[in-house]
Formats: C-alpha cells, structure tokens, sequence
C-alpha cells in the first residue's frame, strides 16, 4: 500500500502587488491579483514529484476560506494535482490553530471512512503532510507545525531538501546557522521553503485538464471545530515613508556620516 | 514661492517627453512633479509595441516622426548612452475573409501612400518571416519593416535624463494636490511639497486626469481600463528576437504578439478590457479560465503553443476615451493650460511625437502635426477620431 499526499494552500494577494490599508482597517485586495502562497508552490512541485516518483498513488490539495479560494486549487490541479478540497469557512476567518485544528479533523476523518465504504473509494491514507513554511500575507508559518501536534506526527520545517527512506522520510531543513537532516519515521508533516522544489509552469492544456478534475467542498461546521480567532489585531499602519538620501562631499564625510547614524551597531556576533 | 515657465504633471513616458522637448526646445525654467518616480505607473507596463500602422491618419504622422526617435534615440537625445531597447523585428498584421479586411487594405493603402514602407507578403513569405505561425485563413497580409518593439521604461528615463541634463527639475513622490487660478488662467500648482507658480502647465497625468478635471471644473472622458498580458513559453516553438511582432485581427480577441526575452511569446488581446472605478496601477487578478480562453485564442494561429506553458503574466491599465484616441491641446478658454491625455493603450509608441508637438504647442510655436483633431471640443462636435477596426489600441 502506499500512501496519498496532502498539501494544504492558501490563496494570498501577488507577490507582485503592494498592499494597501484599505478604508475598513485591514488590507484592501479587492480587485487585486492573488495566486497560491508561493512556499505552497514548492510544497505542490515537492508532492508531485514525490507522486511521480512512484512513492505516493496521489496529491490531494486542500485550502480553507470562502468559495473564492477555489482559484488557487484549479491553479495546483493545473500544476498536476489529482484532487482538491475546499473546506469552506464561510466569513469565518479562523487563526492559524482553527487552521490546523480543520486540517487535523479533516485527516482524522478521511482516515476513518477509509474503512468504510464512503464516497472515498481509495483504500490509501495520508502519509505525508507538505506545506509551505509560511504564507506570504501573515507570514506567521504556524499551522504546519501546529498541526504535527495535533496529530502526533514528526515535523520538519523549512525543508529545503527531502526524499523516501525506509520508514518515512529523510528531510534537510536550514537557516543561515546551517542545516540538519532529519529522518522522520511514519506519516509527518514538513513545510517547504523556496529551495524544496521550483515550482512547474501551469501549461494551457493542463488548464483545461483541471477543470474535469474533483473539486470537493466540505462545509468547515461539519467537523466541530471552532472558527474564532485568538488574535486581535491592534493597529495596522502604512510602512514608513523612506527618507531621502544625502550627499556627502568626499570619503572623510562619508566615513563621518557612517558613524554618526550608529549602521553597524547590531553587527556581529 | 518658486517660480517656473513651465511645469508639467506626470513623469510618464509623455511627460518626460514633454520635458525634454520644452528644454530641447529652448526653454528655460521648467519643473516635472510626478506622484511616484519615472516612468513607475502605466509606462512601466506598456508591452512597447512600435509601428506605423493605424487606420486614423494623424496618428500614422505621429507614429513616422516617433518612430524616427526610436530608431535614432541616442542622437534623438543627444546622449550616446541612451537606449530604447529596440528590437527592430518588424510588424506583421493579418485579416482573413470579413469586416477586418477593407479597413486593413485601406490602412496599408494610407501608410503606402504616405511614404512608409508596407510590404505586402503571401501567406508563404509570412511564414518565412514567422515560422510558428500558420496563415490558412490569411486574406492580406501586411509588413512594416521599420517598427517592432521598446522598453517604454527606459525611454521615460532616457527623455527624463535628456531633461535633467538640459536643466529641468523633476520631483519625484510629489503629488499635485490642486491648482492655483488667477480668473480663466492657470498660475501654479499645490502639491505636498508645497505651492510651485507657472507661466504654463502640461497636464500628461493619464489614468489621473480625472483629477484635473476635478481641480478645473471640466469634464474630462477618459476611464481607466485594464488589460491583461500573458507570457506563453513553448519550446517546440520559440518566439525569437528576428521574428517580427504580429497583429491578428481575425482573432476574437484582436490579439498582438511579440517576443518575450528572445524565447518566449508576449500576447494581449487588442480588444476592451476591464474598467476600473478608480484610477490604480496595481496588478489586477488573472484567473485560470481567461488564460485558458487566450491561450485557445493563440493556438488557433500558432499550434505548437497548444502545448505551452504560462510563464508570467501582469496587468497594465490604459488611459481610455471614447474614441481611443488621446486628447491633446487646451481644455476650453482656460489659459496657461496644455492637456495631454487619453492615449488609449498607444501612448508609448507616439510618445516623442507628442511630447514634442505638446511642447511646441506650450511654447506658442507652431506644431510638427496639428493639434486641432485630437481636440476636446471633438467629443462635442462628433468630429471623433475612430478607428477603422472598432475600439481597441490600434486606431
């Protein structure tokens, strides 16, 4: 038997976009391009190759949030996903524990029908969590290893490298202190960064491929979870506004510029 | 209070044009204030498309006197570091069979007998010119040897250095706020950094000439609509830098191709877009399915691109009037006031042309082209300028 794969996503406004504090207090992206979390990306490109390679029989994808959200899972069905869900959280906005506390339920109870004769008539299990260490919009990175908890699974974070071993999986993760190899026994969870796997291009007729491909969606409040969040949000400000630059008129101002604004008073060990 | 002969709003590609020609042309003491840097709004999204044709004739003048620029930009500028960018592959445009044929015939017509080099091709000299793609259901097939394409952002830049170098101010981040009126006439403007008197101002504020209008107290027809540009990668069938930019008017979509870095395919529809409610430059939401529909679009003509792959795609907003044609000239009797505005998504490639005949006309000198067509009065008097192939960036 081997296992399925699933990546849960999240639709966040463009890299490319400055946000704006919009007249209600929170970000405005109305209007604005959004795609799937790019940490995501490469958490996708890591499952399919995974898939491809023979080590699991299918990718599901997954997002919580409002039926809007369905972009981003034709986007990775495009990529080569063979199944979505969309756990539909209404005008909910759960944190990043109502996150991982759905996902959980959502693993939990997948597993359980696995036995029965449900709708679901594949026979595999989840295996293998992969997400992206963090989305780009928040970037508070919480729900992988929040939901590894949950479960009682081994985690890894920040993978930046990964493959198969006997029992499970052998994961690299790294900062600019250097890196580890981990080897996580049984079913885990990692999150991706940007090196894991560079995300495939998105080709027209995959578009058009996606679209015949399940697109589930399951109502959040089946599966008892609470949705608030435990954050509250303070104060929202604009970045400030850069200063300009001065001119100096030669090394010796330079140097005496240099000093007077105190650069290199966190440099170093 | 600081006094210039002239100032203009907007560091576009049009203003920057318009400053380098004030001072090119003699003039003295002239400020540019833009809201962000140069060249930053709807120029840095401009696809850069560079060629004569067009089925309204004054643009064509305005395009042959650009194009000269283009094509001599170093010298144009007096600056032999200055570029463009130009890719000179040429422009291709095809109609098949049906209402696109007549207007393109007499299109090409106009531009022959104009002087401008238009070769007609048949379907086989097209496809040596532009192997990726097929040309079965081609009527007339014209060529301009003399275009292709420029990156419009370096060409603000250049015009902005050309400005500077000849002593124009420009003040970035600076947002004009209002105008200060001495009766009909225009004597300064307000901004964030404080209060600036003029002997004339330009106004080449594009998407944000609504607020002039409001400042004024005239209404002005121009909407800022988005469009969006998808970058197709097919290795099967690379977009080379030798193949010439292409106009297909027998798509649904009117759609226009050049190539992308050497390999990939740029493609746009040529058709309406999308209006905004409020003037932005944003990057607005592509969804899955438009790609989808172009790219069905694109592989009609080019059918190795039914496999391609999206390799980036963005979003550019026009400064559109009714009939995508720009505004050019004074706004009513409001004195000491030039307007520039409403180019429709084909601002880019006019852009020497107007920045000079805008200058000429904010001097007192006579214009290279008249300026009375693209007066405003047109939208009054029903004198409009639409083009031949309905609306859409070509006129």
């Amino acid at each position: 038997m081997t296992m399925k794969i699933l990546v849960p996503v999240k639709r966040v406004v463009d890299a490319n976009v400055r946000v704006r504090i919009g007249s209600a207090g929170g970000v405005d992206t109305a209007g604005l391009k959004m795609s799937l979390n790019p940490f995501d990306e490469c958490a996708v490109e890591q499952a399919l190759r995974l898939r491809e390679a023979g080590v699991a029989s299918s990718v599901t994808v997954l997002t919580c949030g409002r039926p809007v959200c369905q972009d981003v899972l034709r986007t990775a069905l495009a990529m080569g996903a063979d199944n979505a869900v969309l756990i539909d959280t209404a005008n909910a906005s759960p944190d990043s524990l109502g996150i991982a506390r759905l996902l959980h339920a959502f693993i939990t109870a997948d597993t359980d029908t696995d036995t029965d004769t449900d709708t679901d008539t594949d026979t595999d299990a989840y295996g293998l969590v992969l997400c992206g260490k963090q989305a780009i919009d928040d970037d508070i990175g919480g729900v992988a290893a929040m939901l590894a908890a949950l479960l009682g699974w081994p985690q890894a974070l920040n993978a930046s490298a990964m493959e198969a071993a006997a029992r499970g999986w052998l994961v690299t993760c790294g900062d600019d202190a250097g890196t580890a190899t981990w080897r996580l026994d049984g079913p885990a969870v990692v999150s991706a960064d940007l090196r894991l796997a560079e995300p495939r291009r998105v080709t027209l007729p995959s578009i058009v491929k996606a679209k015949q491909k399940p697109l589930r969606t399951v109502d959040a409040s089946t599966f008892n979870v609470p949705l608030g969040t435990q954050i509250r949000i303070v104060d929202m400000a604009e970045p400030p506004v850069r200063q300009p630059g001065i001119k100096v008129a030669d090394t010796t101002a330079l140097l005496g510029a240099i000093g007077s604004g105190r650069l290199f008073q966190n440099v170093g060990a | 209070m600081s006094h210039y002969d002239f100032i203009v709003i907007g560091a576009g590609v049009i203003g920057a044009s318009v400053a380098h020609h004030l001072a090119a042309l003699g003039a003295k003491s002239v400020l540019v204030v833009d809201r962000s840097t140069i060249g930053a709004g709807t120029t840095s999204q401009s696809s850069g498309l560079l060629r004569t044709h067009y089925s309204v004739r004054q643009n064509v003048e305005l395009a042959r006197s650009s194009w000269h620029a283009f094509n001599n930009f170093a010298d144009y500028v007096d600056d032999d570091e200055a570029s463009c960018g130009l890719v000179k592959c040429g422009y291709m445009i095809c109609a098949p069979e049906g209402d696109k044929l007549a207007p393109l015939q007499a299109s090409l017509d106009a531009q022959q007998g104009m002087g401008i080099e238009v070769q007609l091709l048949s379907k086989a000299e097209a496809r040596e010119r532009l192997p990726i793609a097929q040309f079965d259901d081609a009527a007339l097939i014209g060529y301009e040897p003399e275009a292709g394409f420029a990156d419009a952002y370096l060409v603000a830049t250049g015009f902005a250095r050309s400005a500077r170098r000849r002593g124009v101010k420009i003040m970035e981040n600076t947002t004009v706020t209002g105008l200060v009126r001495d009766g009909r006439r225009v004597t300064g403007i307000e901004t964030s950094a404080g209060t600036f008197s003029c002997g004339a101002l330009i106004s080449t504020q594009n998407i944000w000439t609504p607020e002039l209008a409001g400042w004024i107290g005239v209404p002005l027809p121009v909407k800022p609509e988005r469009h969006t540009v998808l970058a197709l990668e097919c290795d099967a069938a690379p977009y080379t830098f030798n193949m010439p930019a292409f106009k297909d008017l027998g798509s649904p979509g009117m759609l226009y191709f050049r190539s992308y870095g050497g390999s990939q395919m740029l493609v746009s529809e040529g058709v309406v877009g999308e209006t905004l409610n409020a003037p932005e430059t944003e990057q607005g939401d592509i969804s899955l399915d438009y790609v989808g529909e172009v790219g069905a679009q694109v592989a009609e003509r080019f059918t190795a691109y039914e496999m391609a792959g999206l390799a980036s795609s963005w979003t550019g907003v026009y400064d559109v009037t009714p009939d995508w044609n720009p505004v050019l000239g004074p706004v009513g009797d409001i004195e000491g006031l030039t307007v520039g505005f409403g180019f429709s998504g084909h601002g880019f490639k006019l852009s020497p042309g107007i920045g000079k005949i805008l200058a000429q006309h904010a001097l007192g000198h006579a214009s290279d082209v008249s300026l009375a067509p693209y007066s405003l009065d047109r939208f009054a008097s029903g004198a409009l300028l639409v083009g031949k192939y309905g609306s859409g960036a070509v006129s």
